[in-house]
């Protein structure tokens, strides 16, 4: 026999078990088990009553072990329960529970009534004294509350989350005046562990139901089916100074006036009609005003699924529209200003792909907007010869933004709608939009100045050939000089010889009548001696060598010529710098020849640089006439106080180095500065444009992307880097 | 049933037995039950029990009864005449396990059996957790019988028998289309009144009346063996003091405290629920014997009549061997019947129903199998 107090021990543990969750099923199976375990029931059951609508039907919503062929204990019971009972019938059933029977298989079953829930049925195989039975009266009572709470915990619980869904939506549309209601709700999730949630009384899920409300952003009202208000939270009360109390009974026609309230009712009618929640826009008179709100209207069902209220969230989207009215202007104004550039204003996403395109883009390149927005921008836009750097540059932008071409201006190709290639400058830079890189580009075309700049830049080479023409034509005139006096001497000589041929000719015909060979012998050693044959036989010779060194000479001197002066491809390609130093050296040797000598360390294994290779010869003649220029200001023309040039070239990482020293009078500090300014020199009139300098930079920094380093002392010489990229990535 | 041991508990020993049980054909599946001090492990045994071409399952336990005598080495293999269906539930103490859905997925295969053999690891954490999924799930239309497998030295190690392996944190639920008889009883008494459990976590008791658990028993337990507790002999005085679970219409439920946790919290064999009531228990030699035979005489009782060969499967908690010692003996003495042999195994936690109770996980309580092989 079991003492009291452990029975009551027994009743205690059951009853701590009892609604210890929310959640209706987890509930009732942890409070079914622990009846089972602390009875010693071999099954259970537990039906609910569902109130149709003239008839109480009891529907099995938990049975352990779960009910299948090998668990039918329960089962057999339950079946000889009628299906469905009146109300009548019903209270006389739950009047007479407890009930105990003993049926054929021998097991005790124990009906018990869960007052206004349902019934519950266990089965044991030994019988339980009616005592007990009894004495669970109380903790039946206790589950039947639990499981009622945890419907309407349930059905709160759906609301919230409908709730917060609702605001979810809404804070997509007014992000700004949402955030509150999420933080509150997150706060109210974080604080209430699993542990106090279970213990939550319905008083505190309606608590925090109204702090929710209560502290939402939004106006939230709750009315019947015939619009007369249930509820509303602190902020409705605020707006329209009344209190809760006060509101209730009250519809909108108290409130609001009559015109406006009929478009309320309408709302709200059309939201009972439709049976699910809408979104409607609505205008609601304030103190300093009408204001715009966005109202979320959804109807509420009670257990049997008919709607008994209408929920409202109201959202006050005035600023909000105002601000989208603002930024719709802004973007008006910015479509006018890109729109009215005269440069193509390009943005590119981090897929490549174009996603703005102004109008002067339309123009410039063919291709409209609708066609633009969305391609790849490389593949319409960018010839193919620098396709694989953008390639190669591409992945690095996309997660630092950074790249050669950031932040600099460019001259590059672009291709036309219909293939055609034009010249253009760019000028790119980074920028961070939702997280990702976003390219802006900003293209001009530049076919017209490129034109001109070619026509400049011939008109600058011509003109150094013009100042060169005089060195270069002695260069050629003294080989040629020689070359014509050994021709004179190549006349006179092949006359002597000739004359020498006839007379030995004519001795032999004289001397055969006579047959006297010894005179005739002496006869030609006379004529040879006379016309001095063997002074000839030594110079001609002499005389041939030398003249073809001079024709050789000069022959060089015109190819150098001709490699430089000759107009070269406009594109970049990859070059031979190292020979571009040897023509430029050999074309200007009159330049420096009479002021200098000059060495030419050139790095056998320089590898080949990509660039326009007529331009860097421009560049490198321009130094080393400075060069020159610099050394004869110091020494003169003085053949035995001679200065020195030294051009080198070298690997520098991705860049190869032509380094041009000369030892001649230096640049004063003061004029570092403006070295490469247009039209700045030093020199005296005549001697210089101040263009040689500034044309370089031009090439070498903007078109090549490179760099020009000046390293100078007074007096002393100075020595020019010039670095240029091997392969520039776009 | 075809019974043989291995008595050497070596590999060599058990792979012999092994092959001429699946070589048998009137052999359909293999319940095999080895001690732990074969120190089978995984890289010996996972190749020939993966071979077999029946269904093998059992466990590693402290120790296994063979007829009268106790076992610390060897290894007993059990040639069972009907085919097992076996479903083999993983990550026992894990958390997020969900044991009814398992189970309910494989409800279907175990449908036709009449008993089911469960074998467990004795020392994962949620055991009350998977025979409660059990009784949910597969009711009580079936025998149940098995218990924990596990060292006493109380580290987890794999323990299971299953054709996949030697398995660890595992289960082996077998269900065969055998008839038994199940006898359950254990002969412990309550000594002190009911505390509550104020703190638990599944097989810890961390507080008994909001004091440390430890504080609450040690008081307890030093008044009434008169021994004291010290850093070395917990286990020596609380293997004769353990805690019963109230239950109305029979024995209390026994959890066995193995070891002390370090927050003066007590680690049991079995999970404790928190909110629950909880008295000290004392066991007197004569009323753990006298229990074991009680269990043998409802096993009896259960099967009814019956003509056909019958086998006695005793699961033991290895306990009760401790705290009996030499006098086991007496134990093995009652349960024992002349002509019907007996197989079984001193285990780390006990799992049987006969059909009527709520299906339950013992500490310290006999269980007795009378199986129709």
């Amino acid at each position: 026999m079991m003492s009291d107090s452990n029975q009551i021990q027994i009743y205690y543990e059951i009853s701590m078990s009892i609604g210890s969750s929310l959640d209706i099923n987890q509930m009732l199976k942890q409070s079914l088990s622990t009846y089972m375990r602390k009875l010693n029931c071999s099954s259970g059951v537990i039906l609910q009553r569902q109130d149709d609508s003239d008839q109480i039907r009891l529907e099995r919503i938990l049975s352990l072990p779960f009910i299948t062929s090998k668990n039918e204990s329960c089962k057999i019971y339950i079946d000889v329960l009628p299906k469905s009972f009146t109300a009548e019938s019903y209270n006389e059933l739950t009047a007479s529970l407890p009930v105990t029977e003993k049926l054929e298989d021998g097991r005790y079953y124990y009906i018990m009534d869960l007052p206004g829930f349902g019934i519950f049925i266990i089965t044991s195989k030994t019988a339980i004294a009616a005592t007990i039975i009894e004495s669970l009266k109380p903790l039946n009572q206790k589950l039947a509350s639990a499981a009622k709470a945890c419907l309407w915990s349930d059905a709160l619980k759906k609301s919230e989350e409908e709730l917060v869904n609702l605001n979810i939506h809404l804070e997509n549309r007014v992000k700004d005046r949402t955030s509150l209601l999420e933080d509150a709700l997150m706060e109210l999730k974080e604080n209430i562990s699993e542990r106090e949630k279970a213990f939550l009384s319905l008083n505190e899920s309606e608590g925090r139901m109204k702090a929710i409300l209560d502290y939402s952003p939004a106006v939230i009202y709750l009315k019947d089916i015939e619009g007369n208000y249930i509820l509303i939270n602190k902020l409705y009360e605020k707006l329209f100074h009344i209190t809760n109390e006060k509101i209730e009974g009250k519809s909108d026609f108290d409130i609001f006036p009559r015109e406006v309230a009929e478009i309320f009712r309408k709302s709200d009618q059309m939201v009972l009609t439709a049976g699910k929640a809408l979104e409607i826009e609505e205008d609601v008179p304030h103190k300093d005003g009408m204001h715009h709100y966005i109202s979320l209207k959804f109807p509420l069902y009670d257990t049997r699924g008919k709607v008994y209220s209408i929920c409202g969230i109201s959202t006050d989207i005035t600023k909000r529209k105002m601000a989208d009215e603002l930024l719709r202007e802004s973007e008006a104004r910015l479509r006018i200003i890109t729109n009215s550039a005269n440069d193509c204003i390009i943005m590119m996403d981090d897929e490549g792909e174009i996603c703005f395109w102004n109008t002067a883009a339309e123009e410039i390149f063919g291709y409209s907007v609708s066609e633009a927005i969305g391609k790849h921008l490389h593949d319409l836009l960018v010839p193919e010869r620098f396709q694989k750097s953008h390639h190669d540059a591409f992945p690095k932008w996309t997660k630092t933004g950074e790249g050669d071409a950031i932040g600099k201006i460019l001259e590059l190709s672009g291709i036309r709608k219909g293939g055609a290639e034009f010249p253009l400058d760019l000028s790119i830079s980074s920028v961070k939009h939702d997280n990702r890189w976003m390219a802006i580009g900003i293209i001009r075309d530049i076919t017209e100045r490129k034109n001109l700049e070619t026509q400049l830049l011939q008109a600058q080479k011509l003109e150094s050939i013009g100042q060169l023409a005089a060195g270069i034509a002695h260069e050629i005139n003294t080989p040629l000089q020689f070359v014509g006096d050994n021709t004179a001497f190549m006349k006179d000589a092949s006359g002597a010889i000739l004359e020498y041929f006839k007379l030995i000719d004519q001795a032999i015909a004289d001397e055969k009548d006579n047959g006297d060979i010894s005179r005739l012998i002496a006869a030609i050693q006379e004529k040879a001696k006379k016309l001095d044959i063997e002074y000839l036989s030594e110079e001609i010779p002499i005389a041939l060598e030398q003249s073809q060194d001079g024709i050789k000479h000069v022959s060089k001197i015109v190819l150098a010529m001709k490699d430089f002066s000759h107009p070269g491809k406009k594109d970049k390609s990859f070059a031979d710098i190292n020979r571009g130093i040897e023509v430029t050296a050999t074309i200007s040797k009159s330049e420096w020849k009479y002021s200098s000598d000059m060495e030419i360390k050139l790095e056998p294994t320089l590898p080949l640089v990509y660039c326009v290779l007529d331009e860097i010869n421009q560049v490198i003649l321009n130094m080393i006439v400075n060069a020159a220029h610099a050394i004869e200001e110091l020494v003169g023309n003085e053949p035995l106080n001679k200065g020195k040039i030294t051009i080198e070239t070298k690997k520098a990482d991705d860049y190869i180095e032509i380094i041009i020293s000369d030892t001649g009078k230096g640049i004063k500090e003061e004029n570092l500065n403006n070295l490469f300014d247009p039209f700045f020199t030093t020199k005296e009139v005549g001697k210089g444009t101040g263009q040689g300098l500034s044309i370089a930079h031009d090439i070498i920094v903007n078109k090549h992307g490179g760099n020009i380093f000046v390293d100078s002392a007074w007096g002393k010489g100075t020595t020019f880097t010039v670095k240029i990229p091997i392969s520039f990535n776009i | 049933m075809i019974i043989d041991i291995d008595r050497s508990g070596t590999v060599e020993g058990f792979n012999k037995l092994f092959y001429s049980f699946i070589g048998n054909n009137e052999v359909k599946s293999v319940l095999i039950m080895a001690c732990d001090e074969n120190d089978f492990t995984k890289d010996s045994i996972d190749h020939t029990l993966k071979k077999s071409s029946k269904e093998v399952f059992g466990g590693i336990f402290p120790e296994i009864i063979y007829y009268k005598e106790k076992l610390s080495k060897g290894t007993i293999f059990a040639g069972l005449t009907k085919e097992a269906n076996i479903v083999e539930i993983t990550n026992l103490s894990d958390l997020e396990s969900d044991f009814e859905s398992e189970l309910e997925k494989k409800a279907e295969k175990i449908s036709e059996s009449k008993t089911l053999f469960v074998f467990v690891d004795g020392l994962a954490k949620r055991i009350s957790s998977l025979i409660e999924a059990l009784f949910n799930t597969y009711g009580l239309g079936y025998n149940y019988i098995g218990g924990g497998g596990g060292s006493l030295s109380f580290i987890q190690k794999p323990c299971i028998f299953s054709n996949n392996g030697l398995l660890m944190d595992s289960a082996v639920i077998v269900g065969m289309d055998i008839n038994s008889g199940i006898g359950v009883n254990h002969g412990w008494e309550t000594i002190s009144r009911a505390y509550k459990v104020t703190e638990s976590d599944k097989n810890v008791i961390k507080t008994l009346d909001w004091e440390p658990a430890f504080q609450v028993y040690r008081k307890d337990v030093e008044k009434h063996s008169k021994k004291k507790f010290t850093d070395t002999n917990f286990f020596d005085i609380a293997k004769g003091y353990p805690f019963g679970l109230s239950k109305i219409g029979t024995e209390k439920i026994v959890r066995d405290p193995i070891s002390l946790g370090e927050d003066d919290s007590l680690i049991c064999v079995g999970e404790v629920p928190e909110g629950g009531y909880i008295n000290i228990l004392f066991g007197e030699e004569e009323s753990l014997v006298r229990a074991a035979h009680d269990a043998l005489l409802s096993s009896k009782d259960a099967f009814g009549p019956s003509t056909g060969s019958k086998t006695t499967l005793f699961i033991d908690c290895i306990s009760r061997v401790l705290f009996l010692g030499d006098n086991f003996g007496k134990e093995l003495e009652v349960v024992h019947e002349d002509n019907v042999p007996m197989i079984g195994a001193l285990t780390i936690g006990e799992i049987a129903n006969s059909g009527s109770d709520y299906l339950e996980f013992y500490n310290k309580t006999s269980v007795i199998a009378l199986l129709e092989d």
